[in-house]
């Protein structure tokens, strides 16, 4: 039965996300007002808990900088232990919590990167429902190609606390592909020229030795194509051969820790130097942090635009940073992270067995390759000139949706066959890495492993699986750790249990186990190493869901929620320091209050109620913080440390 | 790996329509999955003869052809049964493939599927490899270190001409699989056992 509801294609981005729909009339991204299809994907969080999205919440950036979220992708999926790098560059806060899920602190309000996430695609959501003027439950999703499983599962579980059902998570090179495929399909009939090879036991390995090596005999293959992806957070490459309708894809490898934001930091780091060796100004704090991202953005767009870039800085005091940067400077700081999106572009050839003067069509996507210095060096790369024929920022979303026609079964003209980008494994005993399905198999796909017990009557086998390319289960992505339980009791070695890892059409893993000599269905218990449990976005899920069937304002119920967690912690946090200057009564009625605030809070999704349930909690906790502000006057003042302020100047 | 055969003849006929059937996989006309996909041979699955020699285009056009009609993204929008059913017979139509195209899973496959021994069952390899490939490892690595790209190139062209050599014995070795006795197998195995090594060397060149 297919049902008729649209299917919305996303393209949730480090810095910009866009939503867009196709029909009968093809792919459109959806535009507000001014014409702008972008939404930053930047959050800002109030004081007085309401939340903007977007444009808005950007300009909010440095006054704000602790409360407004961004770049949240590069978190999604990860644990704090991966994120060292990244930490020093955030202006706003994070801590861990359980099981290494990083999470957002906005004043003691635990976000994680999936809920903020979720906030942005909510957007896109109403975005879209108000363009069809249609209720929208279900959408494609795309992310990095090289994004591992708990990466995927996050953004998939940031689309259910959204309200919305990601029927596929796409590979953001793919779904460019396929935009710019359904965009040209006309000049794609010819088969490729490799049908006169002859049946070939060794045609493979004479393409790998092809590779790299000599291109005197090599001719390139229009139906050959590489899509260049590099955006704001990640880069990925990707090979693709195009069969007619049927886009295969043959080898992608990318660094979802590599892109604008990484450019940008270049640039930073030479205003923060200067600042240091004239000055020794620590521009080390979340106000200047945003401060510098904005300005150093700016200054990479413009070197886009004219060979040199005004960098002026007000530091404060007297103390002023004026310097121009030129494109040339700028291209030698960020060659090094150039050369290695064009390492990867070198490996995912060598794993298509595909020389590079093979590829017929280069295929730029994503902001970062709008900078001159990075066209010339894929161009000189692949030895031919880039397609740019579709705008690198919307190319994904439209792809995105394209495949959502797919999934909806309004269109049968086009098939994606992609691949997984890494390989997947187990931990075997002495802590190495056993690989069951390789980097680059076609997904779905399965592998299936053995396992059995080591001491008489064990019930129970735990199975860690892993992620990667590297020999040692230490070097590798642990995806989660399976318990196969109720495993009936037999002598050591007698039980074999087989499980089954399946890799979905998403790159997500299934696992499935049976216990062989009793035919058993072995149950497994999945503790994922990062990401929610099944449990925890199921809860989230059901909030967000009682928000949604009672929608008057989706934003009002948000916000609202936000402010309870919001007061009732603080109110929490005031009690245990000032609480034992209360009556013991008055004290237990503020305790009850929370409970009680917080349980309204998670049972009812009316808005009102909520809204006068807060307002007299907020009465009820008047004692508590003047008490509070009287006591903290007594204790000595400490001024705020003195912010240098930073103007961002550099636009054109 | 160890794989049954299945018993069945190509063409099939669809279990709900009764229409015969080219790629015995699902219904072109009523687009009714087949249920026998797991299990089946890999060259049965593609309408090939069970021969090492295959020709590639042919295999990607039946890949694809298959892929079209059981690909899970056409049946995103039925019941779960259906729609599980193609995720799993889409992965082993995957795995089939991925056996197939490569030519040392292939001569796997064709080997452990007439009764031949598993890599882990059967370790040996031809005598003199091992010392050599040594040799050539700790060689690669002084090449490495002194960024010497001649002595790689030769190294590489050495192990090209040993793995070319052994390509040539296993397409001989192949055919003799059917009806051969164990002599065949297990130099077969021999022969892949030592080209693994050869891979493992031409990745360390890379």
């Amino acid at each position: 039965m297919k049902t008729q509801d649209p299917i919305i294609g996303v393209d949730l981005g480090t810095t910009f996300s866009l939503v867009a729909v196709a029909d009968a009339r093809g792919p459109r991204v959806i535009r507000d007002a001014d014409g702008e299809a972008r939404v930053p994907s930047v959050l800002s969080f109030a004081p007085d808990g309401s939340v903007s999205i977007g444009w808005e919440a950007r300009r909010h950036a440095v006054e704000n900088p602790r409360h407004t979220v961004y770049s949240v992708k590069r978190l999604m999926g990860l644990g704090l232990d991966d994120l060292k790098e990244e930490l020093p560059h955030l202006s706003y806060h994070v801590v861990r919590g359980q099981r290494d899920v990083v999470k957002i602190d906005l004043d003691g309000e635990l976000l994680t990167p999936q809920e903020v996430s979720a906030l942005i695609l909510r957007e896109l959501k109403q975005r879209a429902e108000a363009h069809l003027g249609r209720e929208v439950k279900r959408a494609v999703v795309t992310v990095p190609a090289y994004f591992d499983d708990p990466q995927r599962q996050a953004t998939r579980d940031a689309g259910r606390i959204a309200g919305l059902e990601v029927v596929r998570v796409l590979h953001e090179p793919t779904a460019a592909a396929l935009a710019y495929g359904i965009g040209t399909r006309a000049d794609q009939e010819t088969v490729p020229s490799n049908a006169t090879r002859p049946i070939g036991e060794t045609s493979q390995y004479e393409a790998k030795e092809t590779a790299g090596a000599n291109s005197s005999r090599s001719v390139a293959d229009d139906s050959l194509i590489a899509v260049f992806d590099f955006g704001g957070g990640t880069f990925d490459v990707s090979i693709l051969r195009l069969h007619r309708d049927i886009f295969e894809v043959i080898a992608t490898k990318g660094d979802t820790h590599l892109g604008g934001d990484d450019l940008d930091r270049c640039i930073i780091q030479l205003v923060r130097q200067e600042a240091a060796d004239r000055y020794g100004a620590d521009m080390d704090n979340p106000a200047t942090r945003q401060a510098l991202r904005l300005l150093a953005e700016s200054v990479k767009m413009e070197l886009s635009k004219s060979p040199s870039a005004r960098i002026e800085l007000d530091l404060g005091g007297g103390r002023r940073i004026e310097r121009a940067l030129s494109r040339d400077e700028f291209e030698a700081m960020i060659a090094p992270l150039v050369d290695r999106t064009l390492e990867c572009c070198r490996l995912a050839l060598r794993d298509a067995k595909v020389a590079s003067d093979r590829i017929g069509q280069v295929v730029l996507v994503g902001g970062s390759t709008r900078i001159p210095f990075v066209r010339r060096r894929v161009r000189e790369f692949f030895g031919r000139v880039p397609y740019t024929a579709l705008n690198p920022d919307e190319v994904v979303a439209l792809g995105a949706a394209v495949q959502g026609q797919i999934l909806a079964g309004a269109r049968d003209d086009a098939l994606l066959l992609d691949v997984t980008p890494l390989s997947l494994g187990i931990e075997t005993l002495g802590g190495a890495m056993g690989k069951l399905i390789m980097r680059n198999t076609r997904i779905p796909c399965q592998a299936t492993e053995a396992f059995t017990t080591f001491v008489d009557g064990q019930s129970s086998v735990k199975i860690n699986v892993l992620q990667g390319e590297r020999e040692l289960a230490q070097d590798c992505r642990s995806l989660a750790e399976f318990d196969l339980q109720g495993i009936p009791p037999m002598p050591a070695g007698i039980p074999k249990i087989e499980v089954q890892f399946l890799l979905d059409a998403n790159g997500i893993l299934q696992v499935s186990a049976r216990e062989l000599r009793s035919g058993q269905e072995a149950s497994i218990q999945v503790l994922p190493a990062h990401g929610l449990t099944r449990e925890e976005v199921r809860r989230i899920e059901e909030a967000s869901v009682r928000f949604a069937r009672e929608d008057l304002s989706a934003h009002r119920l948000i916000d609202l929620r936000n402010q309870i967690e919001f007061d009732t912690h603080k109110t929490e946090v005031t009690l245990a320091q000032f609480g034992h200057l209360l009556e013991p009564q008055e004290r237990r009625a503020l305790e009850e209050g929370i409970r009680v605030l917080r349980d309204l809070s998670k049972k009812t999704g009316d808005a009102e109620k909520l809204h006068r349930a807060l307002d007299a909690f907020g009465k009820s906790t008047e004692a508590l913080a003047n008490l509070a502000i009287t006591e903290s006057l007594r204790e000595s003042p400490r001024s705020d440390a003195n912010r240098s302020s930073v103007s961002t100047s550099g636009r054109s | 790996m160890t794989q049954t055969r299945s018993g069945s003849a190509v063409p099939a006929k669809c279990l709900t329509c009764e229409v015969l059937q080219q790629a015995p996989l699902a219904c072109s006309d009523c687009h009714q999955l087949l249920s026998h996909v797991q299990g089946a041979d890999y060259f049965e699955l593609f309408g090939l003869p069970r021969d090492y020699r295959i020709d590639d285009d042919a295999l990607g056009e039946a890949y694809r052809a298959i892929s079209r009609n059981i690909h899970p993204d056409h049946f995103a929008g039925e019941q779960d049964a259906m729609a599980s059913f193609a995720l799993r017979a889409s992965a082993a139509v995957n795995r089939a493939y991925e056996v197939l195209k490569d030519p040392f899973r292939r001569a796997e496959y064709l080997l452990e599927t007439s009764g031949g021994k598993s890599a882990a069952q059967d370790k040996r390899v031809p005598p003199d490899l091992l010392s050599r490939v040594m040799i050539w490892r700790e060689e690669i690595d002084e090449a490495k270190s002194s960024s010497d790209e001649a002595a790689l190139t030769e190294i590489r062209e050495q192990v090209q001409t040993l793995r070319r050599q052994a390509q040539t014995r296993i397409v001989e070795l192949c055919p003799a699989l059917v009806d051969g006795g164990h002599e065949p197998k297990d130099a077969l195995r021999l022969e892949l056992n030592a080209t693994k090594y050869l891979n493992h060397l031409m990745e360390q060149l890379d």
